[in-house]
């Protein structure tokens, strides 16, 4: 088996801590920071996607992999993506489209 | 798998013999396969929270004031318990890949504990809510708008097949304890533990994004 791994166990600790902060300021963000509501969104969206940055890299080895399997999750992120764009269109849109029309 | 001596012989088209050679231990292979997968449970996933965004733009205020009447408490007790769940998952292949077999084991069964009471308190966590009269189709909660009919139409939805994940999960780590003693699984030959500890992160990352969405955004008013 050529796989050279290089995510040792103390690195494996520091990721789980940095990911336990992240979690523990998920859970308290609402309650010390009095934002609106697209803020409370825009900040938990952003932990969201540093953890799940910090689990792709770390826990599941994206960092170590050669870069195919790097591609196959952005492939699958820019897809979704293009979902996501689309159907923003039709969620913004939609009524003033009819609106338009009559 | 047919495990006898002899010789298998392929011909190509000039008529020269070539030994068969299977001996099923692609690693690269087995784990881009699971990517593969995994590709998919993304866009699974994916769709049902494409579902969410757009009706969260199109009912914000149902989606929020049902929002505020989840258990936030017990959300955020089962992301904890999710987290470290991983960890030890996590930490397991990594012992396992060190030859430390025994600690690994013990990982297993301390990630299938904690994958249990997690879905403890999920248990709890929809009694109470069927107990108010929510769930879906109920005549109390066809009785309110149609954005918190929506709202929890998803939550059950979505959280239910979280906890179907990781149900398998369970099961997938329960296989792996089973290969383990079986020496199947080595620390030389450990792809399908790895493959389950990808599945295992995958189910964690899933829930990484449902706990904010569907408890946090409440607290946002």
């Amino acid at each position: 088996m050529a796989h050279q791994e290089t995510l040792t166990e103390s690195l494996f600790i520091k990721v789980f801590f940095a990911l336990l902060a992240l979690t523990t300021l998920t859970f308290l963000q609402p309650y010390f920071m009095h934002q609106d509501l697209s803020n409370t969104i825009g900040i938990q969206m952003f932990i969201a996607v540093v953890k799940t940055f910090l689990i792709g890299a770390y826990y599941m080895h994206l960092k170590y992999e050669q870069p195919l399997f790097r591609w196959i999750v952005l492939i699958a992120l820019v897809t979704l993506s293009i979902f996501f764009i689309i159907t923003s269109f039709d969620a913004i849109f939609r009524n003033d489209i009819n609106d338009f029309f009559t | 798998m047919d495990h006898s001596s002899e010789i298998e012989i392929i011909y190509d088209k000039q008529g020269n013999p070539h030994e068969v050679v299977d001996f099923n231990d692609d690693y690269e292979g087995s784990k881009l396969g699971f990517w593969f997968f995994l590709f998919t449970e993304l866009m699974l996933f994916g769709g049902m929270f494409l579902v969410f965004a757009f009706y969260f733009y199109r009912y914000t205020d149902n989606f929020l004031e049902a929002s505020a009447t989840l258990n936030i408490l017990l959300g955020g007790i089962n992301t904890f318990i999710l987290l470290i769940s991983t960890y030890f998952m996590g930490m397991g292949l990594i012992n396992f890949k060190n030859g430390e077999i025994s600690k690994a084991k013990v990982k297993i069964l301390l990630t299938i504990v904690f994958s249990i009471i997690f879905l403890t308190v999920k248990y709890f966590e929809w009694m109470a809510e069927i107990h108010h009269g929510i769930y879906p189709d109920s005549e109390i909660l066809n009785a309110k708008e149609n954005g918190i009919i929506l709202f929890f139409g998803l939550y059950f939805t979505m959280t239910g097949l979280h906890g179907v994940h990781i149900i398998i999960g369970i099961a997938l780590m329960a296989w792996v304890y089973f290969l383990i003693n079986k020496e199947t699984v080595t620390p030389k030959n450990y792809v399908v533990f790895e493959n389950v500890a990808l599945y295992w992160d995958l189910v964690h990352m899933v829930w990484v994004f449902l706990f904010p969405l569907f408890y946090i955004t409440g607290l946002g008013r």
